[in-house]
C-alpha cells in the first residue's frame, strides 16, 4: 500500500529508518558475496519486475482491480536479504522518481513488505516445499501480503495514540487500531489468495523461462 | 560549424583563372553561447572529468540531505501558519515550474486525502468535535511534503545523490531503466486492448490480456537480464577493482 508522507509520526518512522538501516546492512553484506555478473542485472530486472507487476492490475467483479507484488517471487528465488533490498529499491524508486508513496513511509513499507513478507515467504517455502510445493508457493505468496498488511495497520492505528495534541487531536494518521485493522487486514488476507496464485503460477513459469534464456537455476528452480 | 572558404565556382563554362574566397559568415549565435544542461557519465569520473562530476555529486549530496531535513521539519512542526509558510517557500523555490509542480502534488494526494478526510469528519461529526483543525493540519502538511519531493525529483539528480556505491548506483541505473522500459509498454498493452475492443473488454478479456502482458514482461525481463550479465561480462565490470 502507498501511504503518502506526512501520515506517519518522526516517533515511528525515524526509530523504522534506523531499523531498516540495520537491516539493509545485513542484506547489502549477504548480497555482496553472491553478487556477481550474472545476479545483478537479473536482481536489477527482476526489481523492475517487481515494479512493474505493481502496476498490472487484475479486474475484479464489480469494478474494482488489484494488483501482485511479486515479494514472495523475489524471496523464494533469491533469499529474504535479496527480497528486502529489491522491494526496498523499488519502494525508493517509486517514492524518489516517480512521486509514489513517501519518503517517511518507506521504511515502514520497506520493513512490512521486504523484510517481514518476504522472510514469511522464504521460511514458509523453505519448510513446506519438500512436503507439497505448489502449497509452499501458494501459502508464500498468501502470507507475503498478509502478513505486511496487518503490520501496517497496527503502525498506522498506533499514530493516534503515539501523536496527538494536549486536547487529544491526532497530529498525524487520525484513525485507531478498531479501523485500521479491519480496513487493512480483511481486504487484504482475501487478496492474498491471488498473490498465491500468481506466485504459484509466476514461479513455475519463470523455471520455464530460465531453462529457455539458460540463466543459471535459483534455489527454487533447484529446489533446494 | 564548418569554417572552410567557400570556393566559388561557375556552374558552366570554362575553370576561372582566379578563385575569390567567398566573405566569411557571420557567426550564427551572438554573445554567450547556450547553457547546456549537464552530462551525467556515472562511470567516467576519470582524471579528465572527475572535478566536474565530484563537483555535481557534492551539490546533489547537499540537496538530498537539505530535502531530508526539510521533511523531518515538516512532521515536527504542528502550526498550520508555519506550514503554509514552508509551503510559499516551497512554492517561490519552485519559480515557474511552482504551478505545475503543485498541481502534480496536488493530483499525487486527491485520493487518499480525500478518503481519509471524509472518514475522518464523518468520525468527528458522530463524537461531536470539530475536525478542522486536525484536517488543515494534515492535508498542509501531506502537500507540503509531496510538493517539496516533487521539487526535489524535479532539481536534483537522485543517481549522482546516491552514487556513492558505484555497485548501488549501476543497480538503481539498471532498474530504473527498466522500469521506464515496462511501464512505457504496460501503457502501450492497456492502449492496445483499449484499441482492439469496440466496447468495454469483458472481465475474461482482461484477464487474458493481464496474463499476457505479465508473461512478456517476465520473457523480457529474463532477455533483458541475459544481455545486461553478457555485456557486464564483456566489459569486464566485476575484474574493475573500483566495483
Amino acid at each position: 500500500m502507498h501511504i503518502p508522507d506526512g501520515f506517519i509520526s518522526p516517533q515511528t518512522y525515524l526509530p523504522a529508518y534506523a531499523l531498516c538501516a540495520g537491516a539493509w546492512w545485513w542484506a547489502g553484506r549477504q548480497l555482496r558475496e553472491r553478487l556477481d555478473e550474472e545476479t545483478l542485472p537479473f536482481l536489477a530486472v527482476l526489481t523492475a519486475l517487481s515494479f512493474v507487476l505493481m502496476m498490472v492490475a487484475l479486474p475484479l467483479p464489480g469494478g474494482g482491480s488489484v494488483h501482485a507484488a511479486g515479494i514472495a517471487l523475489l524471496a523464494v528465488n533469491f533469499g529474504p536479504a535479496t527480497a528486502f533490498l529489491a522491494v526496498s529499491l523499488v519502494l525508493a524508486m517509486q517514492a524518489l522518481l516517480f512521486g509514489d508513496g513517501g519518503i517517511t513511509s518507506l521504511p515502514l513499507n520497506a520493513l512490512a513488505m521486504g523484510l517481514l513478507g518476504g522472510g514469511a515467504a522464504w521460511l514458509t517455502w523453505r519448510g513446506l516445499k519438500r512436503r507439497h510445493e505448489g502449497l509452499a508457493l501458494f501459502l508464500a505468496g498468501w502470507l507475503s501480503l498478509a502478513l505486511p498488511a496487518g503490520l501496517l495497520a497496527l503502525l498506522l492505528g498506533l499514530q493516534p495514540a503515539i501523536a496527538h495534541d494536549a486536547a487529544g487531536r491526532p497530529l498525524f494518521f487520525p484513525f485507531d487500531l478498531t479501523v485500521t485493522l479491519p480496513a487493512l487486514l480483511l481486504p487484504h488476507c482475501l487478496l492474498g489468495l491471488g498473490e498465491g496464485a500468481l506466485t504459484l503460477l509466476g514461479q513455475r513459469y519463470l523455471t520455464r523461462l530460465r531453462a529457455r534464456h539458460q540463466i543459471a537455476p535459483t534455489d527454487a528452480d533447484a529446489g533446494g | 560549424m564548418n569554417d572552410y572558404p567557400r570556393h566559388s565556382r561557375p556552374s558552366g563554362g570554362a575553370r576561372p583563372a582566379v578563385y575569390t574566397p567567398a566573405p566569411p559568415r557571420p557567426p550564427l549565435l551572438q554573445g554567450r553561447p547556450p547553457r547546456q544542461a549537464p552530462v551525467y557519465r556515472p562511470f567516467q569520473a576519470g582524471p579528465g572529468n572527475g572535478g566536474g562530476h565530484r563537483a555535481h555529486a557534492h551539490r546533489a549530496h547537499l540537496a538530498l540531505a537539505a530535502y531530508l531535513l526539510a521533511v523531518l521539519a515538516a512532521t515536527l512542526i504542528h502550526l498550520p501558519g508555519i506550514l503554509a509558510g514552508m509551503l510559499l517557500v516551497v512554492l517561490a523555490l519552485a519559480g515557474r515550474r511552482a504551478p505545475a509542480i503543485l498541481g502534480r502534488a496536488l493530483k499525487s494526494i486527491l485520493f487518499f486525502n480525500l478518503v481519509i478526510s471524509g472518514g475522518y469528519l464523518f468520525s468527528a461529526w458522530q463524537e461531536g468535535v470539530s475536525p478542522w483543525p486536525t484536517l488543515l493540519l494534515l492535508n498542509l502538511r501531506v502537500l507540503l511534503i509531496t510538493t517539496l519531493s516533487f521539487l526535489f525529483m524535479a532539481r536534483v539528480n537522485l543517481f549522482l545523490a546516491l552514487g556513492s556505491s558505484r555497485r548501488l548506483a549501476y543497480l538503481l541505473g539498471l532498474a530504473y531503466s527498466q522500469a521506464l522500459t515496462f511501464r512505457r509498454a504496460h501503457a502501450d498493452f492497456s492502449l492496445a486492448l483499449a484499441s482492439r475492443s469496440p466496447r468495454r473488454p469483458r472481465l475474461m478479456d482482461r484477464y487474458r490480456a493481464s496474463a499476457a502482458a505479465a508473461s512478456w514482461f517476465l520473457d523480457k525481463g529474463l532477455a533483458a537480464s541475459r544481455d545486461a550479465a553478457q555485456a557486464l561480462r564483456s566489459r569486464g565490470f566485476f575484474d574493475d577493482p573500483r566495483h
